[in-house]
């Protein structure tokens, strides 16, 4: 069985402390809720998570790998969506680059399917977030690291991402989401960064 | 491959989207050759004596306006993010931006300047060698840009920066570019053409081999 784990991870950046003392393990399957107030962190363990920033001290294991490696797909705050594509085009690009095949049905799963010749400009917030989420489904990667992934979604957005990440994890995948709304319920791992 | 297809033609189609900044640096390159003689002077054979000079100072100057957003831009929406994390190679991101850069950028400076060296007396029969001398010289504009653009990339005034890093480089193509097509117009001798022209592509190549590399680099140790 593959295990998520994570000892004594700390971050710092120019001498200051974000975080430190992280430490957690998780298997095929669970969800882990990071929690806490503005600042305490969580997007910067999640980049951390990701190897988009480096790790000051501690470890991170994937697989018998110092790394997440190539396993994991990171939603955060900045989307990518370029103005001038279409949902369709820019779901295209990303599922040929993850080789996806059947990526017009992500399309219509995450309620884009009538949105799809439009310009991305035109798109709501709650809409570009769709987009980034159908990006994740089409990445099949077994980590998912979701930054604040209920921003801007409406309440049948909430409960699509929230039937994904069941779908996700009972087929084996781990999610780490950091979240203000206990909108899970229920998860296996919580991280309080305040703490 | 098929991903750096991909990526081309993502990247391409981007650029020259109306946002695209190649239409700024058409702008800026037509003006400041139609200005130069203006401001010159009704001298003919001054102006005409320093057209090669002309043309690749306004090249340079023209690409400092688009080389700061070749990375900008996908750092801040988040782009860069996806980039880094699929599969695709830091190194061949930088090469596909340097290229693209290149075409949405250059090219169309290079297809205009016959057109627009009429304003500067430039003599019709040394066009073939002036753009000959641009399409080897000006891939090294925008692969050494892609350092300063990388360099700079997290930086509030990376604007200013990236001149002041990436002047100094672009001194021996400026030198090599503009000696090349005054060495034919003053001496009219085609073998020191070819020996400065053989420098420039040199210099083409040897950016086009390691920039990447180097920008690959930056982009690992100045990501945050």
């Amino acid at each position: 069985m593959k295990e998520l784990n994570v000892s004594n991870l700390a971050c710092y950046r120019t001498g200051n402390k974000i975080f430190s003392d992280i430490s957690f393990n998780l298997k095929e399957g669970d969800v882990c809720l990071l929690s806490g107030s503005n600042g305490s962190g969580k997007t910067t363990l999640l980049r951390v998570l990701a190897g988009l920033i480096p790790i000051s001290y501690g470890s991170i294991e994937y697989n018998n790998m110092n790394s997440l490696d190539d396993n994991f797909y990171i939603l955060g705050h900045r989307l990518g969506i370029k103005e001038e594509v279409t949902p369709y085009e820019d779901l295209l690009f990303w599922s040929s680059i993850y080789d996806y095949k059947n990526f017009e049905n992500v399309l219509e799963r995450v309620g884009l399917k009538n949105y799809k010749s439009l310009k991305c400009k035109y798109l709501s917030q709650g809409q570009k977030q769709r987009l980034a989420i159908s990006r994740l489904l089409v990445s099949k990667k077994s980590i998912w690291l979701l930054d604040e992934p209920l921003s801007s979604l409406d309440k049948e957005g909430i409960s699509l991402l929230k039937e994904l990440i069941d779908e996700h994890n009972k087929f084996g995948g781990i999610t780490v989401i950091s979240s203000h709304n206990d909108f899970l319920k229920k998860y296996d791992f919580h991280i309080n960064m305040d703490k | 491959m098929k991903n750096l297809k991909l990526l081309f033609y993502k990247e391409i189609k981007g650029s020259f989207n109306l946002k695209g900044s190649y239409i700024l640096s058409l702008a800026f390159f037509s003006i400041s050759i139609i200005l130069l003689p203006i401001g010159v002077g009704p001298n003919k054979g001054f102006i005409s004596s320093i057209a090669p000079g002309l043309i690749w100072v306004s090249i340079i100057l023209t690409s400092l306006l688009s080389l700061n957003n070749i990375f900008y831009e996908d750092f801040n929406d988040g782009t860069l993010d996806l980039y880094k994390i699929s599969h695709l190679s830091i190194v061949e991101i930088c090469f596909i931006k340097a290229f693209v850069h290149w075409i949405s950028n250059f090219l169309p400076l290079i297809i205009v300047t016959p057109i627009l060296s009429i304003f500067l007396d430039f003599p019709p029969n040394l066009l073939v060698y002036l753009v000959f001398s641009l399409i080897l010289g000006t891939p090294s504009l925008s692969f050494i840009g892609i350092l300063g653009s990388s360099l700079t990339l997290s930086l509030k005034q990376h604007n200013l920066l990236i001149p002041l890093i990436i002047f100094p480089l672009f001194i021996p193509i400026l030198i090599f570019g503009s000696g090349a097509i005054s060495s034919l117009m003053y001496i009219g001798f085609e073998d020191l053409f070819l020996r400065q022209v053989s420098i420039l592509t040199g210099l083409s190549g040897l950016s086009i081999a390691l920039c990447p590399f180097a920008c690959s680099y930056i982009l690992n140790v100045n990501y945050d």
